[in-house]
């Protein structure tokens, strides 16, 4: 695996080449890269712990320290700008750890209600994402650690319709999906959403309490789901996670920074208050991985399309090898199952989105003996033209159906970036 | 005095422009350069011939607790916040306050009375911000009082308060948030007037 460099440099410029911005020093690590090859030593995996830990060196299997090979997966310090067209958060490099957090907003909520939530909350989550605290902050010092948190702001269906403006079609519960949905109105629709990013699980907690203690009365938490990645595959390179089923999960993507920008972020077709802003579909979906255990590794990757080891289509040897749908076997059959799921999810023109992934992994039910599954979160322009054909066809026929099962769905308009001296959903309260 | 500093003024205020459009950029290393405040520092633009004294006088992170987080005995005042920067060679005295949302604003520490416990009262020889220096107005501490509120400040809104100094009038914009710290009594001296908080 390791004679195939230049495949890194192909991943980073796929998901935007964003990691070469602001993170110039952490991107020459190179131990970072051969642990996030997925079969590194464990030297390495026990070098990267240790820079991970902030120790002056790295330590080897045996634990003896190896001078001079340092690798840290980012300074607690790196951040990202708050202000500018977009919100940060979408197509930025996914951090490890994220909180999404809904909100309901409480009857009589009014246009100047919102306008006061979106100027405390876009004040707090500018100070939030450069390191200081929020203006009532007893607790700076957490605030200190940026570890590249990014706070992106989402609103439900019930926002534009209280700041008088008319609804996005799509900005609305997906339709049902009756042969795969298990929904649990727990996780269901919110009306504003705070989607909370970091390197650091401790920074992600701080900024998820100052927002929720700052808005007051002015919101109250419907629900909070947690997500994690694997923290030393995506610093910094990008390469795509692992998900807990183990497959290499983010691989195919839209050149989100690139020419396929206009299929993330709203453009002139938008009505003012959403030109550079985004949609997000979050759905909650469990994995059932006790049934995963009885899959034997062919029929796992039999579902998928893609090895596990590498995660490389069936039909190639590289991670970023196009899947061939068209190949067939000595017997005649596809190569790629008709049921695989790369092959009922592949979508060709304006049917793709941006897919940012976090496993959960909660505690049980009691009696359970596990509750894992995948915050599948999906990002576009238009959830009806680019998400819904897509999630049909799944739902319709995928193999990954026998494992996988929505429990939550929710449908949120990202909005545009604040511009200097504007707060969050400027043009939509103005 | 004024005709000597105003141009050192002109020039602080530039340096802190500068600061500011430099922060809203990415920078190259680290957050911990922007632990100067840049979308809240309350300048000097005001129409009056106070446009001197404001620029002296500067806050940053300036804020009041809102209404619906005070104690209901105290819903009628509120504490205010932040860091005041003192540009000018000279010290400058704050000496009191005014405001259209409050029928009183004083200037109040935070001290022990006789029991032991902590409790605010007025700062009967105002606040010294000191030349080139800041002075810290903290929950728990030194800060503007805002009493006899009009009507009850909301959260994510802002209050403008004007300081009285020895180098004239500072208008300064508070901006209103929940808190849920700064329960300390006050004691008006006279009238004993002890509020508890829950
Ligand atoms: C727990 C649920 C899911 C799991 C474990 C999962 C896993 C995977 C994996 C391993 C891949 C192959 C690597 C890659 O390109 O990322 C993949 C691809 C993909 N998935 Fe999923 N997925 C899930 C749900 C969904 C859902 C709900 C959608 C959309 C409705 C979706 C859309 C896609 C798309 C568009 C691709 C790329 C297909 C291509 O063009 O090759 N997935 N998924
Ligand atoms: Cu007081």
């Amino acid at each position: 695996m390791r004679e195939t460099p230049p495949r890194r440099a192909v991943i980073l410029s796929g998901l935007g080449g964003m990691a070469a911005a602001g993170l110039t020093s952490v991107t020459a690590c190179s131990t970072q890269a051969d642990v996030a090859d997925g079969a590194a030593t464990s030297a390495d995996v026990a070098q990267a712990r240790t820079g991970a830990g902030g120790a002056a060196s790295g330590t080897s299997a045996d634990g003896t320290p190896v001078a001079g090979k340092v690798c840290v997966p980012g300074p607690g310090t790196a951040y990202r700008p708050f202000r500018g067209e977009h919100q940060a958060g979408v197509d930025d490099e996914p951090q490890p750890y994220v909180a999404f957090v809904a909100f309901t907003l409480p009857d009589g909520t009014d246009k100047e209600a919102l306008r006061r939530l979106m100027t405390v909350w876009t004040d707090d989550i500018e100070r939030l994402m450069s390191g200081r605290g929020t203006l009532t902050d007893q607790e700076p010092e957490l605030a200190a650690v940026t570890a590249r948190l990014t706070v992106t702001l989402g609103i439900g269906p019930r926002v534009p319709a209280l700041a008088g403006v008319q609804v996005q079609a799509w900005l609305a519960p997906l339709p049902a999906f009756p042969s795969i949905d298990r929904l649990d109105d727990r996780w269901g629709q919110g009306d504003v959403l705070l989607q909370i990013c970091a390197d650091s699980p401790t920074t992600v907690a701080h900024a998820q309490r100052r927002l929720i203690t700052s808005a007051g009365e002015l919101v109250t938490v419907q629900w909070i789901q947690r997500g994690f990645r694997e923290p030393f595959s995506g610093i910094p390179s990008g390469v795509p996670m692992r998900n807990l089923f183990g497959q290499v999960d983010g691989t195919v993507q839209p050149d989100a920074r690139g020419v396929d920008a206009s299929l993330i972020w709203a453009g002139n077709e938008a009505p003012d208050w959403m030109r550079g802003g985004s949609s997000l579909v979050l759905r909650r979906i469990a994995m059932d991985l006790e049934k995963w255990d009885r899959a034997d590794r062919l029929s796992r990757e039999n579902a998928i399309g893609r090895r596990l080891d590498s995660g490389a289509p069936l039909t190639g040897t590289d991670l970023n090898d196009t899947p061939d749908l068209d190949a067939v076997d000595a017997l005649g059959f596809h190569r790629i199952d008709e049921a695989a799921h790369v092959r009922r999810a592949h979508g060709s023109g304006v049917e793709r989105f941006l897919r940012r992934p976090y496993s959960y992994d909660d505690p049980p039910e009691s009696g359970a003996r596990v509750n894992s599954g995948l915050l599948f979160a999906a990002y576009c322009t238009d959830p009806v033209r680019q998400f819904i054909p897509v999630q049909r066809r799944l739902a319709e026929k995928d193999l990954l159906n026998l494992w996988t099962t929505p429990i939550g769905s929710a449908v949120f308009a990202i909005l545009p970036g604040a511009g200097d001296g504007e707060i969050l959903g400027q043009r939509l309260l103005a | 005095m004024h005709s000597t500093t105003r141009s050192r003024l002109s020039a602080a205020a530039a340096a802190l422009t500068l600061l500011t459009g430099a922060l809203t950029g990415c920078g190259s290393d680290s957050a911990s350069t922007s632990s100067t405040s840049s979308s809240s520092t309350s300048a000097a633009t005001s129409s009056s011939g106070s446009t001197a004294a404001a620029a002296a006088l500067t806050i940053t992170d300036a804020w009041c607790k809102s209404s619906d987080s005070m104690a209901a005995d105290m819903a009628s005042m509120t504490g205010c916040f932040g860091t005041l920067h003192n540009s000018t060679d000279a010290p400058i005295h704050i000496t009191g306050g005014s405001s259209p949302a409050a029928g009183m604003v004083q200037l109040h520490e935070t001290v022990k009375n006789a029991a032991g416990e902590m409790q605010m009262q007025e700062a009967k020889s105002g606040f010294t911000v000191p030349a080139k220096g800041t002075f810290a107005l903290a929950p728990g501490a030194n800060h503007v009082m805002l009493m006899e509120l009009a009507k009850p400040l909301d959260n994510g809104t802002s209050v403008s308060v004007s300081l009285t100094t020895d180098a004239g009038e500072v208008p300064v914009d508070f901006a209103v948030r929940t808190y849920a710290g700064g329960n300390e009594p006050y004691s008006s001296g006279s009238s004993s007037m002890s509020m508890s908080s829950s």
